[in-house]
Order: structure tokens, then sequence, then C-alpha cells
């Protein structure tokens, strides 16, 4: 199968791993309190996520965390964006990590981003 | 083939006015996401392997949902995300053994969680049913 090469997302990415707390019963009855809020959120935002749901351990039923692939200007708007979910604002999570993410390649994309290897060589350098 | 439906039905639906309201759509694969966070020690094989690691890639596209790097507050790469299609951890795990970066110990540490797609472009909407009312 050939792979496309398509152009770069133009709008900047997070990733956003938001892990519940440790409490697990706890934190299964913060999912369950506030789901409602948390669904019309992201129902009326969606346009904003590239992806976003629950994480699990492989082969494990219970929700441990979320993630979520936020298109943001810059991480102070992905992180506005997350302060209006109530799941970020009822004490679910207990530890959130953000990343700057590249959307480089993927079935989401429609191929991939780079034209050859010596075009983002500088990048895999560190550059 | 659905996913080119539903974005041209959206644009179809933007472009006549239509409320931003998302659709509701129905599961389909199984998708694991590999959260990876290189070996500070062998940063080197980010250039090295990148070659290999840009082609083996590209050869199994339909393998990935999205795949990137992640970059730290100085645009540094130092962790990768892989979003993959495989039925079970196993499957998950002898794929991701084959892309040269992991087979040439750039990661230190590589978390499998399953992930379900709930929501956002890349499925077309949502996967729970929405009140009429919303």
């Amino acid at each position: 199968m050939t792979c496309p090469t398509v152009a770069r997302p133009k709008t900047p990415c997070f990733l956003i791993l938001a892990h519940d707390i440790e409490d697990g019963e706890r934190a299964a009855r913060l999912r369950a309190e506030h789901l409602d809020g948390h669904l019309e959120h992201v129902e009326a935002h969606w346009r904003r996520y590239v992806t976003a749901g629950p994480i699990r351990k492989p082969g494990a039923p219970r929700i441990i965390g979320s993630s979520f692939l936020v298109l943001a200007s810059d991480e102070a708007g992905a992180r506005a964006l997350m302060e209006g979910d109530p799941y970020f604002t009822c004490g679910l999570y207990g530890r959130v990590e953000i990343y700057a993410q590249t959307l480089a390649i993927g079935d989401y994309l429609g191929g991939k981003t780079w034209e050859s290897a010596e075009a983002v060589r500088h990048l895999a350098a560190g550059g | 083939m659905r996913m080119i439906l539903t974005a041209l039905a959206l644009i179809a639906a933007s472009a006549a006015g239509a409320p931003a309201q998302p659709e509701t759509v129905e599961r389909s694969r199984t998708v694991f996401a590999v959260l990876c966070e290189d070996d500070p020690a062998m940063t080197q094989i980010r250039e090295t392997a990148l070659d290999a690691h840009l082609a083996h890639v590209a050869a199994h596209v339909e393998r990935y949902a999205i795949a990137g790097p992640l970059l730290d507050e100085t645009g540094a790469m130092t962790r990768s995300l892989f979003l993959i299609y495989a039925e079970n951890e196993a499957e998950a795990r002898a794929f991701m053994a084959r892309d040269p970066y992991v087979a040439g110990g750039l990661y230190a540490q590589m978390e499998y969680r399953r992930f379900v797609p709930a929501a956002g472009q890349w499925i077309g909407g949502v996967i729970w049913d929405q009140p009429r009312d919303r």
C-alpha cells in the first residue's frame, strides 16, 4: 500500500493524559455523577478534539483515565478547553500530563506529513 | 470510506448553515494507545534509525489511526504516541516490536492502554446517543 503525503495540520495539537485518582471507587462515582455534564461539554466542542476517550489497562475492565487530543492555538487554549469539562473540575483526575503532539501519520490524516526523511531529519536530531 | 462520507456530510451540513452538532457514530476497531518515553541515553536512535522508522511506519500506515512525536517545552522530541489498530495487547506489542525505533532501543518505557475513541473529528462525531433536545 502506497502511503500518500498530506499537508501538515495547521492547528497545533496537544495530548492531554488525565489519570484518575487512586481511589477507584471514588473515581467511578465521580465519573457517574458528572457524566451528563462531561458528555455535554465534549459534544458542544467536539470539533476541538481529534479524538478523545477513556483508557484502560489492556484486558482490564476498569477505566483508569482519559486521553484527549485537542486542537488549540497554544497550550493555554488547550488547558482552557479542559477547564470547562466537569471531569476536570470535579476532582476525578489525580494527575494530568500535557504534551505538544505532532500529528505525523495515520488514517485520521489520510497519510503521512513528511515529504522525505531529509525534510524531518533536523527535527529528529533535536533541532 | 465511512470517514470520507462522514466528512463530506459534515462539509455539506456546514455549507447549508446547519448547526455543528456531532453525529452519533458506531464503534469500529480495537485501538491501543502506546505512549513511549525516550531513553535519554539512546536519543541518537531518532536520527540514526529515522529512515528505517519512517519507511516502516509509511509501509504500515493502515495500522495507525494517529502517530507522531511529542515535544517537550524546548521543542525537542522526547516521547512518541501511537494509536494503533490491534486485536489484542499481544498483537499490538508484536507489531510495535518491528518498528526500528523500538528494536533499536530508543524507548526506555512503553505504556500500552486500551483506548476507546469516543468523540472527535477522527471518528466524525460521538459514539453515544444524544438526547434530541440537547
